[in-house]
C-alpha cells in the first residue's frame, strides 16, 4: 500500500472538513478511520478546531506526519456529506485509494458560488419576517435589508476581513437600513420583526449546534473553542445592531 | 399560525441553500424546522414558558433530525442545523440591544431570556442525541455512519 498517497487522502479529507464546518470529533474519526487502512503500528490523529496533526509509524518504514493549520471555516453541508460518503466507500473497500484521492482532490478544486448566497439571504430575511409574526409589507422591508446584509458579507469575505468584523459591519448595515426606512415611512409597520428577521442570517446556530456535538463526544476543547466562537458571535451581531440603531 | 409556519418552512429552505445542504435533504431539513417552529407556537399559545417551549420544541426538532440522520444515511448535523435555526434566540439579542438603547432596564432579564433559550437548545440536542446512542449502540460504535 502507498502510505504518503494514504496519508495525504486522510490529509486533505480532513482538512476539507474542518474548513467546511464539520463537528471536530467527525473529522478526527474519519482521518482515524482511513489511517488504520494502513494497519500500521502507529496511526493517529489529533485534531482541533484551528488545525491537525497525522501521522503513521512503523518499524518498517520511516514516519510520515502531517501538521496542518486551519484559517478559514465555513459551512458547506454538501461537502461534509460527500467526504462522509467518500470515506464510508473507502474503509468498506468499496473505493480504491487512487480514486479516492482522485475524487477527495476533486472536491477541493471546486470554488465557492456566491450566486446561490447572494438570491437566498434575502429569502431568508424576508421569510423569517414571517416566521417571527411580522406582516407582509414588513417581509418586503426585510428582503431588501436581507440583500444589503448579503452584499455586505459577501464583500467582506472577499476583501478578507475578519469575521467578527464582517458580521458586525452586515448587522449594523442592516439595522441602519431598516431604522432609515422605518423613519421615512413610518406607516409600514414595526421595526423589531424586520431587525430581528435580517440578522438571522448571522446568528451563531451552526456555531451552537456543533459546541453540543463536539462537547457530547468528549471533545472539550473544542467543544468550548466553538461555544466561544457562538459567544463572540453573537457579541458582533449585538454590536452592529447598537451601532446601526444608536446612529439612525 | 399558518403563515409563521409556511414563513418558517421557507426560511429553512433558503437557509439550506447558504449552508450549501445537499439538494435531496432540503425538502427534509425544512419540514424538521418547521414541524419545530410549530410545535414551538402551539405550546406558546398555551402559556408555556419560552424556555420550556424552547426544549421541547427542540427536541421535536432534534428527534426529526435523528430520525433522518439514520434513514437517508448522512452526517446528523444537516438536519439539527437547519432544524432548530427557528429556535435560535436572534429575538432575544435584538431585544437586550434595544433594551440598553432605550436604558429600560430589561437588559438582564432578556439577557436571560436569551442565554436560557440558547442552553435549552443545546439540552434538547443532548438529550435526543444520548437517547438515540443508548438506544443505536453497536460494538465499536463509530460517530461517522459506517454503516
Amino acid at each position: 500500500m502507498n502510505y504518503k498517497l494514504l496519508l495525504d487522502t486522510a490529509v486533505t479529507a480532513g482538512e476539507l472538513m474542518l474548513e467546511n464546518g464539520a463537528e471536530t470529533y467527525r473529522v478526527e474519526d474519519t482521518m482515524h478511520r482511513m489511517l488504520s487502512l494502513s494497519r500500521l503500528q502507529t496511526a493517529e490523529v489529533f485534531v482541533t478546531m484551528t488545525g491537525f496533526v497525522a501521522t503513521l509509524d512503523d518499524p518498517s518504514i520511516h514516519s510520515l506526519t502531517v501538521v496542518r493549520r486551519i484559517t478559514d471555516r465555513g459551512t458547506n453541508l454538501d461537502m461534509i456529506d460527500q467526504l462522509n460518503t467518500i470515506s464510508r466507500r473507502l474503509c468498506t473497500g468499496d473505493l480504491e485509494l487512487k480514486e479516492a484521492f482522485r475524487q477527495v482532490s476533486e472536491l477541493k478544486k471546486r470554488p465557492w458560488k456566491p450566486q446561490a448566497f447572494l438570491v437566498s439571504t434575502p429569502v431568508v430575511t424576508a421569510a423569517f419576517a414571517l416566521t417571527y409574526g411580522g406582516t407582509l409589507p414588513e417581509a418586503f422591508v426585510s428582503a431588501l435589508t436581507g440583500l444589503v446584509t448579503a452584499a455586505c458579507l459577501y464583500a467582506c469575505r472577499r476583501l478578507r476581513i475578519q469575521a467578527f468584523f464582517g458580521t458586525l459591519l452586515s448587522a449594523a448595515a442592516a439595522s441602519m437600513l431598516a431604522a432609515g426606512l422605518f423613519r421615512v415611512f413610518p406607516g409600514f409597520g414595526s421595526l423589531d420583526a424586520v431587525v430581528i428577521a435580517s440578522i438571522m442570517p448571522l446568528v451563531p446556530g451552526v456555531a451552537i449546534t456543533n459546541a453540543v456535538f463536539d462537547t457530547l463526544h468528549g471533545d472539550y476543547l473544542s467543544g468550548t473553542a466553538r461555544m466561544l466562537e457562538a459567544f463572540v458571535t453573537a457579541a458582533a451581531v449585538a454590536m452592529g445592531i447598537g451601532i446601526g440603531l444608536g446612529v439612525s | 399560525m399558518l403563515l409563521e409556519i409556511a414563513g418558517s418552512f421557507l426560511a429553512v429552505v433558503a437557509f439550506c441553500f447558504i449552508l450549501n445542504t445537499p439538494r435531496r435533504h432540503i425538502l427534509f431539513a425544512g419540514l424538521t424546522g418547521a414541524a419545530g417552529w410549530a410545535l414551538y407556537l402551539v405550546l406558546e399559545t398555551r402559556d408555556m414558558d419560552a424556555g420550556a417551549a424552547t426544549f421541547i420544541s427542540g427536541c421535536l426538532a432534534s428527534l426529526c433530525a435523528q430520525l433522518l440522520a439514520r434513514f437517508l444515511r448522512t452526517p446528523v448535523t444537516v438536519f439539527v442545523i437547519p432544524g432548530i435555526l427557528p429556535l435560535v434566540p436572534g429575538a432575544g439579542m435584538y431585544h437586550i440591544v434595544d433594551s440598553i438603547l432605550r436604558s429600560d432596564g430589561l437588559a438582564s432579564y432578556y439577557a436571560t431570556q436569551t442565554l436560557v433559550a440558547a442552553g435549552m437548545i443545546a439540552m434538547s440536542i443532548i438529550v435526543m442525541d444520548g437517547l438515540f446512542r443508548l438506544l443505536f449502540k453497536k460494538k465499536g460504535e463509530a460517530y461517522v455512519d459506517c454503516r
